[in-house]
């Protein structure tokens, strides 16, 4: 982040979740106090080694695809309301990889994301994302 | 490698279980938390928070925990002595980075705490009503991380308002650093 500049990219990595509103709400405050673009994505989560054109993943993937195309175009139009210039992606694969890869293909200056800040047993059952941005990148979880 | 500083944002339930004064969600920012142990990850989440300061016309706490090693009963006065000797030295640097901030425009105050340094971090943050916590990050994996751990990750999982890690700074061409070399030292 060349923080906070003219010309200043945010990339917004979202799950649609509900949870995740708060995160858009942010990233839109700051992206229009700061004068940036907003670019927004997600991620179909889909684990390498697996075959995308079996049909059973290929209806999975189609649903995602058909679910997260809507919430991304709602708030692309949340965004473009509120003044923000805004681009959107979707990717498929392990997203803190996906996040990573389009940061820098972006060039973005800052990433955004949301957490439900699980601790303790939650992290063992559950694994909370944003861990990963110290050694990768993160993704909402 | 994450290729940019990541800003994480609480959820709504988790800010309502964390300090009343998060439960905002507007992005303005008043008051920035930096940690400091004098790391250069440190050092440089506090040039990006010197940034951030400026542009949201925001005030900065510099925070620097001091960590027990070991719960001695040694109260004889050398000891007395040597503690307040490293608390003074502590003071003095953390005192020309308020200076140096104050030269950038940049309103700051700084603290010491003892204490675990997370929970210190998320006590501060709470009590003094931060909008955003700065932190650097070593970007420890593996089992590196599993020995040393991460304060960061710790912060990051509990703490009730935004947590902005450093790990890679990038700044544009031709950033003129607020903290001058003179405050970086050259090895930790």
């Amino acid at each position: 982040m060349s923080v906070p500049g003219e010309g200043l990219r945010i990339l917004l990595a979202t799950d649609g979740s509900h949870g995740s509103s708060t995160a858009e709400a942010y990233a839109c405050g700051l992206a229009r106090s700061w004068g940036a673009s907003l670019t927004v994505m997600s991620v179909l989560e889909f684990p390498p080694g697996m075959d995308p054109d079996y049909e059973v993943n290929r209806l999975y993937l189609d649903g995602l695809m058909k679910d997260v195309t809507t919430k991304l175009t709602d708030l692309k139009a949340r965004a473009v309301a509120l003044g923000i210039s805004v681009q959107s992606y979707v990717a498929t694969g392990i997203p803190s990889e996906e996040v990573s890869a389009i940061a820098r293909t972006q060039e973005a200056e800052l990433i955004m994301v949301g957490t439900r800040g699980k601790t303790g047993l939650d992290t063992s059952c559950w694994e909370v994302r944003p861990s990963e941005s110290f050694g990768w990148c993160p993704a909402p979880c | 490698m994450v290729p940019c500083p990541v800003l994480t944002i609480p959820t709504e339930r988790h800010r309502a279980e964390g300090s009343s004064s998060m439960e905002k969600t507007s992005a303005t920012l008043n008051r920035i938390l930096v940690p400091v142990d004098f790391s250069d990850c440190s050092l440089d989440a506090l040039e990006y928070g010197a940034l951030v300061a400026q542009r949201s016309q925001a005030s900065i706490t510099l925070l620097h925990v001091l960590e027990s090693v070991s719960y001695g009963l040694d109260f004889t006065l050398p000891r007395v002595m040597k503690r307040e000797q490293v608390r003074t030295e502590l003071t003095g640097r953390l005192s020309k980075l308020a200076s140096a901030l104050a030269s950038a425009g940049v309103p700051s105050e700084f603290a010491i705490s003892g204490g675990l340094p997370a929970d210190s971090l998320l006590d501060t943050a709470r009590s003094q009503l931060v909008d955003l916590i700065i932190m650097g990050t070593h970007g420890r994996r593996g089992l590196s991380h599993t020995l040393f751990g991460s304060v960061a990750e710790s912060v990051l999982r509990r703490s009730s308002c935004p947590v902005l890690t450093v790990r890679s700074p990038k700044f544009r061409p031709g950033h003129r650093r607020v903290l001058s070399s003179q405050l970086i030292p050259a090895s930790h």
